[in-house]
């Protein structure tokens, strides 16, 4: 087993109102799984997304990645954990606009510190061919379509081959044609690369592309 | 390391116009302070300089008995001053020793008079003054005076014009002479230029009915190497007060460490403008990067490493800015170096207390340069401590919520 979630629950305390974003929720992952979280606005997906990605705390809970328990670690190395096991694709894309898109893609490589500079060039450019933007190695994030900028999001996820994919809703700022695209990029990399996807949406469309559904809502697993 | 350095540079290359005011406004403030620094030096330098060859020399030897408060009375005198003269000249350092009597005197042009010090100068006297290099007109002839040019010019005298000296001589007597002016003296010590006439000593003493001198002064091969030198020359010279040209001019020695002050507070204000400008720079830069600061927080990048970023950020600035400035500041230093500024045009007669007049130019300082640079990038890493840490404290959730 990949990731196994135990009993988690997440409050949110804004001002003086309490909301349970998360409670009690269980969770098991297979490597190379490809599955979606779906569930109305508000529901939790973001949250639970982040937990298990190791960028929000839980209050209470169990999270194991590989056996390996997450919710005890320091910050520090919940951060070097992510750099080798989690990629990171988002809603809004989330480029870093100074840098070309090779320079983007390269990023997580650079951040290992085990590749030589040649090693890291024929990564990039690897990934860069199979998410089928060759040859747009030196445009800068602006100057690429919208579905353009989250194919480089997902190379920038993929070209360190992490354990695990975690996607919020990234398909919700596209067109439902480019969308479904991206969806079967997605797919098409689990297949490849093995790597086991997570992702969040609220569209029918996206959700039939899905391995696994899993219905979330009002912080709670329904199915 | 070096990647994080890289992407501070990259991010500084693209950087906001904000940055590259607060870039500016950091350069100009080095640029100044260098400015500042080698003009004060450079007026230094000319003020060491005129006061050394117009009024001290490197040392002054007085009568034990001279008193500094009445600097002119007659009973100052210095005895014996021939042997002594001989004893000092021997010193292998000294290059010249001129002796001067010196007096006050009422100058009359019989519409006005003005109140002025008048010197008898010896036949060895360009050995250790530069007065002689300064004479624009005539010279001192026998029985003739040579005067300041201000003072000619406030007077309404020229050269070959009669003047009356009334001053009192030795028994306390008044005595008035009738004297030809034979030479006008324009020096660089408004001192001189305003309120000096110079004869010949034999023809002082004798209308002083004096055989000596009020000192006799001495110059070395080396001005910096007073304290070195000292004790030799009181050997050379015992009971006798010697006085070295650094104590002789202390007003304005002292002016000199006020405005050493006066740059380190001017120095203090550019690193609290660079301070206030890359803290400001970098919070709205923080503030601004919040998306991308949680996402390179999600792809692995640790506290420290983001914090970093913006800690190198900084110091590039700093750096930048800095080495700008020095630029700058030498383009700036340049023009006052090689056109020079004229003091007595911009500031007429005025007293500035310094010893300076004319066209003064800058100096080059080194020093200067190396703390401008140190300062400014200094200041810039510690202004970008503050958004540093505050960037350590973001959590990458709430980061990448702002743009969802
Ligand atoms: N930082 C926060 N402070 C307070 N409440 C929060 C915070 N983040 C989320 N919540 C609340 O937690 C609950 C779950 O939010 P979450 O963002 O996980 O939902 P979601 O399923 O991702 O919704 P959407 O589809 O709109 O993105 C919501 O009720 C939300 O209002
Ligand atoms: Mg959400």
């Amino acid at each position: 087993m990949l990731l196994q979630v135990k009993n988690l629950n997440k409050t949110y305390r804004s001002g003086k109102v309490d909301v349970k974003a998360l409670s009690n929720i269980n969770l098991n992952l297979e490597p190379a799984e490809f599955t979606a979280i779906a569930g109305p606005s508000g529901s939790g997906k973001t949250t639970l997304l982040n937990c298990i990605g190791t960028i929000d705390r839980a209050e209470s809970g169990e999270i194991f990645l590989d056996n390996v328990e997450l919710m005890g670690k320091s910050r520090n190395e919940l951060a070097q954990l992510r750099k080798e096991y989690f990629g990171f694709i988002f809603q809004t894309y989330n480029l870093i606009p100074v840098l070309t898109v090779f320079e983007n893609v390269e990023m997580p490589l650079k951040l290992l510190r085990k590749y030589s500079g040649s090693e890291i060039k024929d990564k990039v450019l690897g990934m860069l061919n199979q998410v089928g933007l060759a040859g747009l190695e030196n445009r800068r994030p602006l100057e690429l379509s919208g579905g353009q900028q989250q194919r480089v999001s997902i190379a920038r996820a993929l070209v360190k081959h992490p354990k695990m994919v975690l996607a919020d809703e990234p398909t919700a700022n596209l067109d439902s044609k480019t969308g479904e695209e991206i969806v079967d990029l997605m797919k098409s990399l689990n297949e490849q690369e093995g790597a086991s996807f997570l992702f969040s949406t609220h569209d029918q469309l996206i959700m039939k592309h899905a391995k696994r559904l899993i219905k979330i809502r009002d912080g709670m697993i329904e199915s | 390391m070096t990647y994080l350095f890289k992407l501070a540079f990259k991010n500084i290359l693209r950087s906001k116009i904000r940055t590259i005011l607060t870039f500016l406004i950091l350069s100009f403030g080095v640029a100044l302070y260098i400015l500042l620094a080698c003009l004060m030096a450079g007026f230094d330098k000319v003020s060491i300089k005129n006061v050394i060859d117009f009024e001290t020399g490197h040392y002054k030897l007085r009568s034990p008995d001279f008193d500094e408060d009445h600097p002119y009375d007659l009973k100052n005198y210095l005895e014996n001053s021939q042997a002594l003269k001989t004893r000092v000249l021997k010193l292998g350092f000294v290059q010249g020793a001129a002796e001067r009597v010196q007096f006050l005197a009422e100058l009359d042009n019989s519409i006005d008079s003005a109140p002025v010090v008048a010197v008898g100068i010896g036949p060895q006297d360009n050995q250790v003054f530069s007065l002689e290099q300064y004479i624009i007109e005539g010279r001192l002839e026998p029985g003739g005076l040579l005067m300041g040019k201000s003072l000619a010019q406030d007077m309404g005298l020229q050269k070959d014009d009669l003047i009356y000296l009334t001053f009192r001589a030795q028994q306390g007597m008044y005595t008035s002479i009738e004297m030809l002016i034979t030479g006008i003296v324009n020096s660089a010590n408004p001192q001189v230029n305003n309120s000096m006439v110079f004869m010949n000593l034999d023809e002082a003493q004798k209308q002083l009915n004096t055989k000596q001198v009020t000192d006799i002064t001495v110059k070395t091969d080396a001005f910096f190497k007073v304290k070195e030198y000292e004790p030799q020359i009181k050997a050379a010279a015992p009971n006798i007060q010697v006085y070295s040209w650094k104590k002789l001019s202390e007003d304005f020695t002292a002016m000199m460490t006020m405005k050493r002050k006066f740059q380190g507070i001017f120095l203090l204000m550019i690193m609290v403008i660079a301070v206030v400008g890359i803290v400001n720079t970098m919070l709205m830069s923080v503030y601004e990067k919040k998306a991308e600061i949680g996402t390179m927080k999600a792809l692995g990048f640790t506290d420290q490493e983001v914090s970093n970023l913006f800690l190198f950020e900084g110091f590039l600035i700093g750096l930048a800015g800095g080495l700008m400035g020095l630029i700058l500041g030498t383009l700036f230093n340049s023009w006052f170096y090689f056109v020079g500024m004229d003091i007595t045009a911009m500031m007429g007669d005025q007293d500035i207390g310094m010893p300076i007049m004319g066209v003064v130019r800058s100096a080059w300082i080194a020093d200067a340069y190396i703390k401008a640079l140190l300062f400014a990038t200094l200041a810039s890493i510690v202004a970008s401590y503050y958004p540093a840490k505050k960037v350590t404290k973001m959590e990458a959730m709430e980061c990448l919520r702002t743009v969802q």
